[in-house]
């Protein structure tokens, strides 16, 4: 009788400490990110699909040597380059060293590359089969591939996810050079205090 | 949809004509529908986890009246197909689309759902490469997994594909 | 025609029950919703109208404009019945509960009785549901509904024959009258035992987690409304929030004192203790796991219905007692 007491008391107990914690929740800030209109901080954290990386001397032109160590390297096969030779006075004497990291894979360790011999005519990846395991990224000897921060990227069509990152490069160069400029007529106007200068963004 | 595999069979579309069907009263019940998505109960893979993320306090799909996960196919109007599809499982799922009254959507989520991702690959015999062999896709959210932020963005997306337009502001407007 | 007209005020009175307890449920809907997010730091329905306050709206009439599917072998009267007779009952439970002041309510001598017997016509419709779903979850989610309901009405009308005796009459508003305006002189203050099994059964009584067995997703699908699609599913739900209320106020005037309170005695207050045990019902929801089925048969005559007769036997004896001195 007295241990069925104390059981009750303590399930009863239990419960009121079950509704003490979710009470006092009520009450707590919230931990939500009222999405749309505010996003999480650390999205720059986030790793996306692969882009290519712009070469020092022209961001529209990529590092890329073509090399084709991420077409080997990608478990997925979603990557296609189609190389072509670059332009004669992009040539240098320079070597670089394609290692491969996953070694077992290829039986061919290391193979030099000259750069700016050849360069991709289409670097096409195709996102919906890729897994974002990143031994392109790693592999890739000049350093010509980063994961982007793309992290919203959707569509009403399963062939919008085949991308040309050489276009989209491109489109990225071009969008900072507006974006660079939009920049400097901006102080400019602000260093002349004129009004009449149109500094407006252009989203693309 | 590269060629038709005999042993998969796609759901069968069953479409019962409205009662009333007036252009106004079309506009509010697409509206309404738009604004009360409910979900169905349904993981597949790791990308449930990612579904799961944007139900839980740090998304909150519910801000947008998603977060009425149903157990059962009949009260649900979206299927999130989140994660890989198997050959196994394919009837399943297409039986359970055909189980949802009508109007009902599909969100295609993660790699997976989308093309087989990272399991495509050719004379593999296990894999369905893209739910869109089985069932009509509405939206195809990518990533592997994607955010949960992504299906928010899918949700609305599907929202706008509804009733026409977008109802939330867009923070990715200029982002690419 | 004037308003006493008996057909014409049956009329208004059913046209307005059925208003309030539509209203209720949509309300009912969102304060849930609401409460479930921030027990979890989360805010709940948002951007959908102010507050989120559309959503229950839209929900509603999405719910109405989707596919009616009637499973094919199952029974389309049973099927179709099974909702229908699950709110049917609503607007009769409602006649005798002490919304208004006395003579604007109709006055029954046995309301507790018509209260709790017709609330009982809520685990027959679950069971037609089940039965006619042809659905093996449904049938498990009705046979599960029936032993559940059927044995917490035991300590429930104890639990309420408690309160009967200390009064010394069915009638709701003689019940309230008893007590006095000061929570000390409230049933459910000199007698808490009795409030407390009143309500973990009515919680039992109508289905509500953490005694949602009969639709337990986990394990029964959707359980007994698996095959309801658009507004037959709607229109359980919207019996559900009306049961709650119903059981909630029935609580309210028995153990809370009804109308009775410390400023101001009126309908309000009954309004306001009726809302707070239902806000208390939403919150255990969202605090509490799911039992399982064995803990929650042990729960019921292993513990409550003892219990309820051990209280019953002792409020017997401390009256005599009181009467003798």
């Amino acid at each position: 009788m007295f241990g069925a007491i104390t059981k009750a008391y303590g399930a009863l107990k239990s419960i009121a400490v079950g509704l003490g914690i979710t009470g006092r929740a009520v009450f707590q800030e919230q931990s939500t990110v009222i999405y749309p209109m505010a996003e999480v901080k650390n999205l720059g954290h986030y790793r996306g699909h692969i882009e290519l990386v712009g070469s020092d001397a022209d961001p529209a032109r990529p590092r890329c040597v073509a090399c084709g160590q991420c077409m080997d390297m990608c478990p997925s096969g979603c990557i296609t380059v189609e190389t072509a030779m670059a332009p004669a006075e992009l040539k240098t004497n320079a070597f670089i060293r394609a290692e491969s990291i996953m070694g077992q894979l290829t039986p061919a360790a290391h193979f030099d590359v000259m750069i700016g011999e050849r360069e991709p005519k289409r670097f096409v990846l195709d996102y919906s089969a890729c897994s974002l395991c990143g031994q392109c990224v790693r592999n890739c000897p000049a350093g010509a591939l980063r994961f982007s921060t793309h992290a919203y990227f959707l569509s009403r069509d399963r062939a919008d996810f085949v991308l040309d990152l050489k276009e989209r490069l491109a489109g990225q160069a071009e969008q900072a050079r507006q974006a660079e400029q939009a920049r400097q007529a901006e102080q400019a106007r602000q260093a002349s205090g004129s009004p009449q200068a149109e500094g407006g963004r252009t989203h693309e | 949809m590269a060629q038709t595999d005999r042993r998969l069979t796609p759901a069968r579309e069953q479409y019962a004509p409205p009662v009333v069907r007036t252009d106004v009263l079309e506009q509010i019940q697409d509206l309404c529908r738009a604004m009360s998505l409910w979900p169905m109960t349904f993981g597949l893979a790791c990308c449930a986890i990612e579904m799961m993320a944007a139900g839980m306090a740090r998304f909150d799909m519910a801000r947008f009246g998603a977060e009425v996960f149903r157990p059962s196919p009949r009260q649900s109007d979206l299927m999130i197909v989140a994660g890989t599809v198997n050959r196994k499982m394919a009837p399943a799922l297409v039986r359970l689309y055909e189980q949802m009254p009508a109007p009902k959507w599909v969100i295609a989520m993660g790699n997976c759902a989308i093309s087989g991702g990272p399991f495509r690959s050719p004379g593999q015999y296990n894999v369905v490469e893209g739910v869109d062999k089985l069932i009509p896709v509405d939206i195809y959210v990518s990533g592997c997994p994607p955010r949960p932020e992504a299906l928010l963005e899918g949700l609305f997306a599907l929202q706008e594909k509804i009733t026409g337009r977008r109802w939330w502001p867009n923070p990715t407007e200029g982002m690419r | 025609m004037s308003l006493d007209t008996p057909l014409l005020s049956l009329l208004l009175g059913l046209a307005a029950i059925l208003a309030f307890a539509g209203a209720n449920g949509i309300v009912l809907v969102w304060v849930e919703r609401k409460v479930a997010g921030r027990c979890q730091r989360r805010p709940g329905p948002l951007h959908v109208g102010p507050y989120g306050l559309l959503q229950p709206l839209a929900d509603a009439l999405k719910l109405i404009s989707k596919q009616l599917i009637t499973p094919r072998r199952s029974d389309r009267l049973l099927y179709w019945g099974a909702p229908l007779l699950s709110f049917m009952p609503v607007p009769i439970c409602f006649l005798p509960l002490p919304f208004l002041p006395e003579m604007a309510t109709v006055r029954l001598n046995l309301g507790l009785i018509l209260i709790l017997s017709f609330i009982g016509l809520n685990s027959i419709s679950l069971c037609l549901a089940g039965l006619g779903s042809n659905n093996k979850w449904s049938l498990l989610g009705a046979a599960r509904a029936i032993a559940q309901t059927v044995s917490f009405e035991i300590p429930l009308l104890l639990a309420a024959l408690t309160a009967v005796f200390m009064a010394g009459s069915m009638d709701l508003h003689e019940v309230m009258a008893a007590q006095g305006p000061w929570p000390w002189q409230w049933f459910g203050f000199m007698n808490p035992l009795a409030l407390l099994l009143f309500l973990i059964s009515a919680v039992a009584e109508t289905n509500r987690a953490p005694f949602d067995l009969p639709e337990a997703e986990s394990e029964l699908t959707a359980g007994f409304h698996t095959e309801y699609s658009g507004m037959g599913f709607g229109i359980f739900f919207l019996a559900e929030y009306a049961y709650i209320l119903i059981i909630c106020g029935v609580a309210a005037a028995l153990f809370l004192g009804g109308q009775q309170g410390p400023v101001a005695p009126g309908p309000w207050w009954f309004l306001a203790k009726m809302y707070a045990l239902v806000l208390l019902v939403i919150q255990l929801r969202w605090t509490l796991p799911r039992v399982r089925f064995d803990q929650l048969l042990n729960l019921c005559w292993r513990w409550m219905t003892p219990a309820a007769l051990l209280n019953i036997l002792a409020t017997m004896l401390v009256m005599l007692a009181l009467k003798g001195a």
